[in-house]
């Protein structure tokens, strides 16, 4: 078919990295160079001290031709993360606010490519781990709890399009099952 | 059934950074740029944009969107920065198609401006790559000017494969509803039309011709009001996050859910379907 199977139930993780790379991130470049014109806008000028905003996947190219060394974003640091983590672990139930809605994919990214711009790149991979783990047994424990299941509804606030990617195919499937076996069946089935 | 429209595995493959330099350049187009500026000698950088980028007339200026076809322009100001550019806008059509059951409107403008502008990006190109004085600084611009090319048409291939794929998935529904013909481009209506004849040829010859009359059609409703055409079912869930407040949606329980700014929500398709369309909300 023109969309293969895997790609049928949401966007998959590298197509969401594809999406992330639109983000925009400060770098310091490494040679000088006049404004260069893109169709997704206007970047540069390029001049070695100064930083400028560009597109993530026009950093990441720069950075693999070492062109350029890359300003981490605000978030990506020690400390912070220790504080989401900690916020992460307190808040119960609820889920923790993350800095920018790319931030998985974005934090993956830098941490992939440009490792010696970071500062202690792996207590920041460890601590981002953790998060996510945090996260995902607070996902795994709501699935359990009574009532999700019920209705055809739920709130996902706070949680990142690529941490619901995950539990995307999941809920649409346990949801449909849910409509099929409701007792009023209004054209529910059919589809997938 | 579907091996006339397979395409190759390549077109799966995110494009990588960064891309393989194409090799030089069509004999044709590099040709008629050249031939396009044969008064024009000594010239900088800027003047050769200007005398191929530019070979029509009354042709769209940059100013309108702030998005150019140029790699370079010194006295260029930026002050219409967008704040949504086209590349984005073409990223969240696709990731709202992606995730939503029936299709939506297509997205022509945005397409055709893009592709407008890849391929005038592509002329500059070849002319530049075909010219012995273009410096190294411009090479290596032309190198990222590529890689972003092959970005956009990455986009715009999963954009018309995601619709693609709905289209032959309900393509008898999308015929039998005159309703649902304005949201397609005329080449996806004609797709689908065909695609339906097709289908409809190959099932009458190998089963459908052998069966009594009346169990021949196609589009019957059996009793219980089930029916064979395939329809976009309304009451799938969709993941959508709201970019502004979107007050209150009464679900079916009878409960009220505040789709507040910032949110996020996974609710049926039905109860959100002005939201999407008017944009309030994007579909993850």
């Amino acid at each position: 078919m023109a969309l293969p199977k895997t790609l049928q139930p949401s966007l998959t993780p590298d197509e969401l990295t594809f999406l992330a790379e639109e983000e925009e991130i400060s770098i310091v470049p490494l040679f000088s160079m006049t404004r260069i014109r893109l169709l997704s806008g206007i970047y540069g000028s390029f001049q070695p001290p100064s930083s400028s905003k560009v597109p993530l996947w026009l950093a990441i190219s720069l950075k693999r031709k070492r062109k350029c060394r890359i300003v981490p974003p605000i978030w990506l640091n020690v400390e912070t993360l220790q504080t989401l983590l900690k916020n992460e672990k307190e808040r119960g139930e609820e889920f923790g606010r993350l800095p920018g809605r790319r931030f998985v994919e974005v934090s993956k990214v830098l941490l992939d490519v440009a490792p010696d711009d970071l500062a202690q790149p792996a207590l920041l991979r460890s601590l981002l781990k953790d998060l996510r783990e945090v996260r995902q047994a607070k996902i795994r424990l709501g699935l359990q709890s009574e009532g999700v299941m019920q209705g055809s509804y739920l709130q996902v606030t706070n949680l990142t399009p690529i941490e619901l990617t995950e539990l995307k195919p999941f809920l649409v499937k346990a949801m449909g099952m849910m409509q099929a076996l409701e007792p009023r069946r209004d054209e529910a089935e059919g589809d997938e | 059934m579907s091996s006339f429209f397979q395409e190759p595995d390549s077109d799966d493959e995110i494009p990588q950074l960064p891309p393989e330099l194409p090799p030089l350049h069509p004999v044709a187009s590099s040709s008629r740029a050249s031939s396009s500026r044969p008064s024009i000698t000594q010239d900088s950088f800027l003047s050769r944009l200007e005398a191929t980028a530019s070979p029509r007339p009354g042709i769209r200026t940059d100013h309108e969107d702030g998005i150019g076809e140029e790699m370079e322009e010194e006295e260029e100001e930026d002050e219409y920065e967008l704040e949504e550019g086209e590349v984005r806008r073409l990223g969240k059509a696709w990731s709202r198609e992606r995730g939503t059951g029936g299709i939506l409107a297509w997205e022509g403008e945005l397409v055709d401006s893009l592709m407008d502008k890849l391929e005038q990006q592509q002329k500059l190109v070849d002319t530049l790559k075909s010219d012995p004085d273009t410096s190294e600084e411009e090479h290596f611009k032309l190198v990222l000017v590529q890689t972003e090319m092959e970005r956009v048409k990455y986009l715009i291939r999963s954009y018309v494969r995601c619709r693609l794929h709905k289209i032959e998935k309900y393509s008898y529904h999308i015929i039998l509803t005159p309703s649902l013909h304005s949201l397609l481009s005329g080449a996806e209506l004609s797709h689908a039309q065909r695609y339906t004849e097709l289908l409809h040829t190959h099932y009458s010859h190998s089963v459908l011709d052998s069966l009594p009359e009346w169990l021949r059609k196609m589009d019957d409703t059996y009793g219980d009001g089930l029916s064979m055409v395939t329809k976009p079912n309304p009451n799938l869930p969709v993941l959508i996050y709201c970019t502004r407040d979107c007050g209150e949606i009464t679900l079916d329980s009878g409960e009220q859910a505040a789709l507040a700014k910032g949110s996020t929500h996974l609710v049926k398709y039905r109860l959100v379907e002005t939201f999407v369309l008017s944009g309030q909300v994007e579909v993850l």
